[in-house]
């Protein structure tokens, strides 16, 4: 039924993919761990990146630099998710620390219509599907059609992976943003800067955020309702455990195997199922491991 | 020369209308330990988060009085400032980050207080941790937890280290381990010491002064041998033999001991 060419494609897109998805994800993770609550605004601040890309790339490319277009557009929206990850946390998660955690789920609700509402602004006339300006290169590997956008998918979901894990679990600042993520009251007694490091995160996750998204844009292209994928990557989230950073790979790659494998196999009986397979997939790992695959069960006092 | 900690008369609410501190005034001499004991309840812990501005996580604030540190008046300041100026607080519960390596927990704590912070220092006052190093310190023994947790607090190079229950919870053997590090780090790092303690006769052994605080009010303070030698302090903190007569006094302390258990 199946021959080994189109498997092989399969394969290589649902490692994308599943890249995507999980770098997507990283930002749920990132805030979960230092605010205890899940930013709801995420999948805005994605579309806005999305769509500052475009907006910056055309606006280079009728100045003549059509060629760094793409470049400079995805760094300004590197820029603009920092930005915005760190606004949010000033202006929501601080004021709202130490209450419950409904509390800020619903605060990042209103962040999102507020978010969107601003990449609608900001994309103006260019509030429609559209795709960026990627150079026309393919290569071919076996039945393996490599093209730009793939490249730029991998780089910069990859790339944002490989980037923040590292951060996190190899560099002072990363043991010490663990420790502020722990026990932030603890922190503080210790002197560490638990404001910075926490306003910090979120300006890491809104960054690996924007990120994602122009990888996730370069694939699917450009839409005013690509946030909706950014819901699925909670579900990659919530099955490696939110408050695991590095889990999240696997639970990218789950997602995006199960979601694109669902996609071919039952597409002629159930079609368009790939994404309800995702979920039930989340369902069945959390019946069985209620805080993820690599979610802490916190050591209790000995 | 005025005491390096000084604190007037001090009020402190939690949210909403939670009166705990009732006018409570103590002063920590530089270079010296004093213990502030008493029951459960007593407010012991609030008094220590109230000079640190921990108590403002809890949504609680000193409405009356104040609080002068090295000349400064710190009340309802931010933690993370008063920690700046070598106020360190050890928390009551061995308070150290359970999901990293001993290592890591010194890392993040070292982090904070850049060229200043010399890990050596932690292993030096404890050195059993250093065969602990690579483990996680939710697995540590309540001891070594403890001493993880007064090591880390070290790194800030405090001038005024305030422990709250070093001893809580911990074999007598251990709480005696415990205590020679920090008579050891007292004397050898010249740092002032307020120590809170429910164990009033290891606390009063190495203090220089005490105060009792019950129910949010100071009701007895002296230097610590004369506390020693009190008989109230000997009969309910020390548990010592039974003081002796009765009258007014054994009948008024008797009420009090039926409150704490
Ligand atoms: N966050 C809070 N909100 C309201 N009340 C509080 C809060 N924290 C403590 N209290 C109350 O303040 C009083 C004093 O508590 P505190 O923890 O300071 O006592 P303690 O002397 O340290 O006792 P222990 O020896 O048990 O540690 C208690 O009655 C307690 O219930
Ligand atoms: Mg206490």
């Amino acid at each position: 039924m199946v021959d080994s060419a189109a498997l092989a494609v399969i394969t290589f897109q649902s490692t994308v993919i599943g890249l995507v998805f999980a770098a997507l994800g990283l930002g749920f993770n990132i805030v979960y761990r230092v605010s205890k609550s899940i930013n709801l605004a995420h999948p805005a601040i994605v579309l806005l990146a999305v769509y500052v890309t475009l907006v910056a790339s055309s606006y280079l490319a009728s100045h003549g630099l059509a060629s760094l277009g793409f470049a400079l557009g995805t760094l300004v929206a590197a820029v603009v998710g920092f930005a915005t990850g760190v606004a949010m946390e000033i202006t929501i998660a601080r004021p709202l620390r130490g209450r419950p955690p409904v509390a800020l789920i619903a605060a990042t609700l209103g962040a999102y219509y507020i978010l969107k509402g601003v990449a609608k602004a900001v994309a103006r006339d260019m509030w429609t599907t559209a795709s960026y300006r990627l150079p026309g290169i393919s290569i071919s590997l076996g039945p393996v059609v490599v093209d730009a956008t793939d490249i730029a998918a991998i780089v910069l979901a990859g790339g944002t992976l490989a980037a923040l894990i590292v951060l996190h679990r190899f560099t002072r600042l990363g043991v010490a943003m663990r420790a502020v993520a722990e026990d932030p009251y603890g922190a503080s007694a210790y002197g560490l800067p638990v404001k910075t490091l926490t306003m910090l995160s979120w300006g890491l996750a809104g960054l690996a955020g924007a990120l994602a998204g122009v990888a996730l844009a370069s694939k699917t292209g450009v839409e005013p309702s690509i946030d909706l994928y950014v819901l699925e990557a909670l579900a990659a989230s919530l099955l490696a455990g939110l408050d695991s950073v590095a889990g999240i790979v696997v639970g990218g790659l789950a997602l995006g195997f199960v979601r694109q494998m669902s996609n071919y196999f039952l597409m002629s009986w159930l079609p368009g199922f790939g994404d309800a397979a995702a979920f039930i997939l989340m369902l069945l790992v959390l019946l069985v491991k209620p805080y993820g695959l690599f979610g802490t069960e916190r050591i209790e006092r000995v | 020369m005025p005491p390096l900690l000084e604190v007037n008369n001090i009020e402190v609410v939690y949210h909403p209308y939670i009166l705990v501190l009732k006018g409570i005034s103590i002063s920590v001499p530089e270079k010296s330990i004093v213990a502030v004991l008493g029951p459960n309840g007593a407010g012991k812990t609030t008094l220590l988060k109230s000079i640190s501005g921990l108590v403002k996580l809890d949504r609680g604030r000193v409405t009356r009085g104040w609080i002068k540190y090295a000349g400064m008046r710190i009340e309802n300041r931010d933690p993370e400032d008063v920690s700046r100026l070598g106020v360190i607080y050890v928390a009551e519960g061995r308070r150290i980050f359970r999901e990293l390596t001993v290592e890591e927990n010194i890392e993040a704590v070292a982090y904070a207080w850049g060229v200043l912070a010399d890990p050596e220092l932690v292993y030096r006052y404890f050195p059993r941790l250093r065969a602990r190093r690579r483990s996680r310190a939710g697995y540590l023994s309540g001891g070594e937890q403890q001493m993880l947790a007064i090591g880390l607090a070290l790194l800030a190079k405090p001038r005024l280290l305030m422990l709250d229950e070093p001893s809580l919870g911990l074999a007598p053997k251990v709480v005696h381990e415990v205590y020679e590090g920090i008579k050891r780090l007292h004397e050898e790092e010249g740092v002032t010491i307020l120590l809170a303690e429910q164990n009033a006769r290891k606390a009063l052994e190495i203090a220089d002064y005490g105060y009792i605080i019950e129910n949010g009010k100071i009701v007895m303070e002296g230097p610590a041998e004369r506390l020693r030698e009190d008989k109230d302090v000997q009969e309910f903190y020390l548990g010592l033999k039974k003081a002796e007569g009765g009258g007014y006094r054994a009948a008024k302390w008797y009420r009090r001991k039926k409150r704490w258990v």
